[in-house]
């Protein structure tokens, strides 16, 4: 190749480049339009190709009406209905005068380590490419998923019992450890513990968070430390919203299609009768994703919603077994973690505890024991109670949950 | 003509003596007074010169000059109008000077002439007794209330009339009976055996009462809390007859000693409503009262729903907690009000109160945790004692617990112990050793030491969580009379650990 060639195809390099920062800020402008949400912009998007058209356009002589039908003549050839109406476009004409501040915000975002990811890039989700409602554009703190992994959404209740917050961080664990990842939504209860989960297991890549707002802050705030974790382990969290949107209400329904999106399969911990997490169940159906369900007591409000869901022909989830089988048919059983497993179970019977100790620990599930209670199961007085209590909480093997709630770790 | 009637005024929770003279001279008919006096005090001119003569008493036509002295020292109330009228009569020569010398004279008259009860006379009788007088008028319905001292007479008198013939010898009046001190108490129906289960609370009750530490109940609404707190003064140690002036009098400045009633003889239960004011409940106003916390001075000052409590308000509680006493500036003069109480307080364990039954319980981990956080730090440190109040079952609801008095026997030898261990130091409980002295008076064994240890590095616990986790078992070692703190004291001690020092166990999501 000669010099000549080399500058020539630097030039067209270059070019290309200028070309996508164009693009990308266009694209940035467009996603901060008023009035236009996933749908419509989608179908800006197949109107009109590129998001460099669309603001060529929208700039473009004329106004009113007549414009607008001359505009979409004969691009719009699906029979399916057009929802971006003369008015939402004359508003993205009023839009315009926010053209330089998108512009500054794209180079003010991108430089602070948010990605900016559009249907138009190579790295926008595959799985998301099928939805009529995908979002436009997701704004990425960290990475996306990866395409060739499996993927689990963890989801369930924010108010959750000791149940589900045991069985989600340990399902969360053990899924993560055989290479799923996990997704879920940084809330709190439920969500942040099938992340703490994933990150246990200390894989690269582990779990992302998808977010009711801007990627670059944290709802609820407490959890700030988790989504810098989720950040360093090479997870990512991800936001159809721009940087600086607050966490609105109606964003967190808007999310959760996002979240079971991106998975494989939807993992319901716990579940109130009419709760989001069943809203989320309903459009994992939706998008044909196969819902497994953590059963609870028939009684159990928190588990109504799963139990509800199991009924009508969820997948049952005990274990990390049940998912591995659907998610990796096939995949051997692993030898270590059977070996492993025989190991602790000899450990424990070659470790018996002492007889009063075994007594108060036999009597603890992981919902939690008064005091009170404990003395009428055991039927020891006060005072031996305690003293095996206080032996149990120094040894680590049960938690106090409140005060004088006592509970089995697993 | 001239004539001097010793009275008294309370300032604070102190009683100073006040002279009142009078001085009958010629001039324009007019009754003046002078001595600093308050509107009340000022006003007596009128009430005593129409009571006078609706008593039959005809004043002559003179001009009246009456002084309060000291001087310097402002003079609230309306207890001179007795000991104005007895000056006034005996300037008239009704009544010879040296009856009066050691008498001392309080009330409030009417227009009619029958004299009305004041505020404090137990504080007054005391400071009649300072000052070597040998009798006491006060109004008839306040007599019980000052007839405490064996070496002062108390006279109760109903009328000015009655007064003045006592004066004179016409009269030789009943002075009231002495109160009889016994250490019995009376019936109050609230008695430890009503408590069904709870073991853990009452246990915990019976060791805060023991070292006399603060304590605080966390449990859902309708599981015994207020239940529990009003009992805990059955369990207390007895009064001392010192103790139970100490308290009447403080009673008596309040004006809500009970009518007859004489001293005090059960340790206070004082339960104010959350919406109360920081002046409410410290005291206050601008002639300053005692508040909730001196009325609560030996005994228990319960408040229930803590949380709700305004922090402004549970702020003022801190500097009376550590020095057990509240002092008031008002006009460059401090009054000084006890308050030595124990504070029991109870909240539900969240808003919603069914937390950590999450069958029930909708509120998130962070709204449990704000609620909890309402609690300032200082206030918490000063909790030693933290107990859970949970449901229980039908069959240990209908049993009946150990008695109060028989808790009592137990908390009062173990406050025996620790006066003897406390002789001739300020120290009266072993919630109040201070830090610095902590393990002089605490001896640890080993073994326990070690247990210290092992909690300590788990994390659970602050450096002064330690330290009042010390103080609780030298009390528990105190009920168990041992010289030593074992290992099962400490063990126990920390079950008393507040809600915020508990064992997680690494639950904590990051």
């Amino acid at each position: 190749m000669s010099d000549a060639d080399k500058e020539k195809m630097n030039g067209v390099i270059l070019n290309k480049e200028r070309r996508d920062q164009e693009e990308k800020r266009a694209a940035w402008w467009l996603d901060s339009a008023p009035g236009l949400g996933a749908v419509r912009l989608l179908q800006l998007a197949q109107l009109f190709g590129s998001a460099v058209n669309i603001a060529a356009a929208a700039r473009e002589r004329g106004d009113g009406l007549l414009f607008w039908q001359e505009q979409i003549q004969g691009r719009w050839k699906e029979d399916t209905e057009l929802k971006v109406t003369a008015a939402n476009w004359q508003s993205l004409r009023a839009h315009l005068r926010n053209w330089e501040k998108a512009a500054e915000e794209y180079h003010r975002w991108t430089q602070a380590g948010i990605r900016f990811i559009t249907i138009w890039d190579d790295a926008y989700p595959e799985r998301l490419s099928h939805y009529r409602d995908r979002p436009f554009a997701l704004y990425v703190k960290g990475n996306l998923p990866l395409e060739e992994r499996k993927t689990a959404a963890v989801i369930g209740a924010r108010a959750c019992s000791r149940y589900g917050r045991i069985y989600a961080r340990k399902i969360a664990r053990e899924l993560a450890e055989r290479q799923v990842q996990i997704v879920s939504g940084l809330a709190a209860g439920i969500d942040s513990e099938g992340h703490v989960g994933a990150l246990d297991s200390g894989m690269p890549g582990a779990t992302y968070a998808v977010l009711g707002c801007g990627p670059e802050q944290c709802y609820p705030r407490e959890h700030g430390l988790l989504a810098d974790r989720i950040v360093e382990a090479g997870g990512g969290l991800i936001s159809e919203f721009a940087p600086g949107t607050p966490p609105l209400a109606h964003h967190f329904p808007m999310r959760n299609r996002i979240i079971s999106g991106l998975s494989d399969c939807i993992l319901v911990m716990e579940a109130r009768g009419r709760s989001g997490s069943l809203i989320t169940v309903g459009q994992a159906l939706e998008q044909g994703k196969e819902v497994f369900a953590l059963p609870g007591r028939a009684n159990d409000g928190l588990s109504e919603g799963c139990n509800c869901l199991i009924k009508t022909g969820a997948a049952l989830l005990t274990g990390s077994r049940e998912v591995l089988e659907y998610l990796l048919p096939g995949a051997k059983e692993n030898n270590r973690e059977k070996e492993e497993e025989k190991e602790k179970s000899a450990e424990f019977v070659k470790k018996p505890l002492a007889p009063n100790k075994n007594l108060v620990y036999s009597c603890l599930d992981c919902q939690g024991k008064s005091v009170e209670q404990l003395m009428e199961l055991t039927g020891l007085p006060l005072s031996a109670v305690r003293e095996e209590l206080l032996l149990l909480l120094l040894d680590g093997e049960i938690a106090e949950t409140a005060k004088g709630c006592y509970a089995a770790l697993e | 003509m001239y004539a001097k009637v010793n009275s008294a005024a309370l300032a604070g929770m102190d009683s100073f003596p006040v002279q009142v003279e009078t001085d009958l001279s010629d001039g324009l008919p007019h009754v003046e007074m002078v001595g600093t006096l308050s509107t009340e005090a000022r006003e007596a001119r009128e009430r005593v010169r129409t009571a006078l003569k609706n008593s039959g008493i005809r004043i002559p036509p003179k001009k009246i000059t009456v002084s309060l002295s000291p001087a310097d020292r402002r003079k609230e109330g309306s207890g001179f109008d007795l000991a104005m009228a007895a000056g006034i009569a005996a300037a008239m020569g009704m009544i010879s000077d040296r009856v009066l010398r050691d008498c001392m004279i309080v009330g409030e008259v009417c227009l009619d002439g029958r004299v009305r009860g004041v505020r404090g006379v137990l504080a007054i009788a005391g400071c009649a007794r300072r000052e070597g007088i040998r009798r006491l008028f006060v109004p008839r319905e306040n007599a019980g209330e000052g007839a405490v001292f064996a070496d002062l007479e108390v006279m109760g008198v109903g009328s000015v009339k009655e007064l003045l013939s006592i004066l004179r010898g016409e009269n030789a009046g009943v002075p009231e009976p002495g109160c009889v001190w016994s250490e019995s108490l009376p019936e109050s129906g609230e008695d430890f055996s009503q408590v069904g289960g709870q073991e853990a609370v009452k246990r915990a009750a019976e060791v805060a009462c023991a070292g006399m530490h603060n304590m605080l109940m966390i449990g859902s609404a309708g599981a015994g809390k207020s239940m529990i707190a009003r009992r805990i003064p059955t369990i207390l140690p007895r009064l001392t007859r010192q103790e139970s002036i100490e308290i009447s009098t403080i009673y008596s400045i309040g004006g809500c000693l009970t009518e007859g009633g004489g001293l005090i003889r059960s340790r206070p239960f004082r339960s104010p409503h959350h919406t109360i004011t920081a002046a409410g409940l410290a005291g206050g106003g601008r002639i300053p009262r005692p508040g909730e916390i001196s009325f609560a001075h030996g005994g228990v000052l319960f408040l229930d729903e803590l949380p709700e409590f305004r922090a402004s308000v549970l702020e003022t509680l801190r500097q009376p907690m550590e020095e057990r006493r509240l002092t008031i500036v008002r006009a460059g003069v401090a009054y000084e009000f006890p308050a030595d109480f124990m504070l029991v307080a109870a909240m539900n364990p969240c808003r919603c109160g069914y937390y950590p039954d999450r069958s029930l319980c909708r509120c998130t981990e962070r709204e449990v945790r704000d609620y909890l956080g309402k609690l300032s730090r200082p206030l918490m440190d000063r909790i030693d004692i933290c107990s859970e109040v949970g449901k229980v079952s039908y069959d240990r609801l209908r049993e009946r617990g150990e008695s109060s008095a028989d808790i009592r026997a137990r908390v009062e030898r173990a406050a025996a112990i620790q006066s003897r261990r406390f002789a001739g130091t300020s120290i009266r409980f072993n919630s109040r050793i201070p830090a610095g002295q902590l393990y002089r008076y605490c001896n640890v064994s080993g073994e326990a030491e070690a247990l210290l240890q092992k909690v300590y590095d788990r994390r659970t616990v602050t450096a002064r969580g330690l330290h009042s986790l010390i103080r609780v078992a030298r009390t528990i070692a105190d009920l168990d009379e041992s010289s030593a703190v074992e290992k099962r004291h400490v063990s126990e001690a920390v079950f008393y650990r507040g809600p915020r020092e508990i064992f997680r166990g690494g639950e904590e999501n990051v």
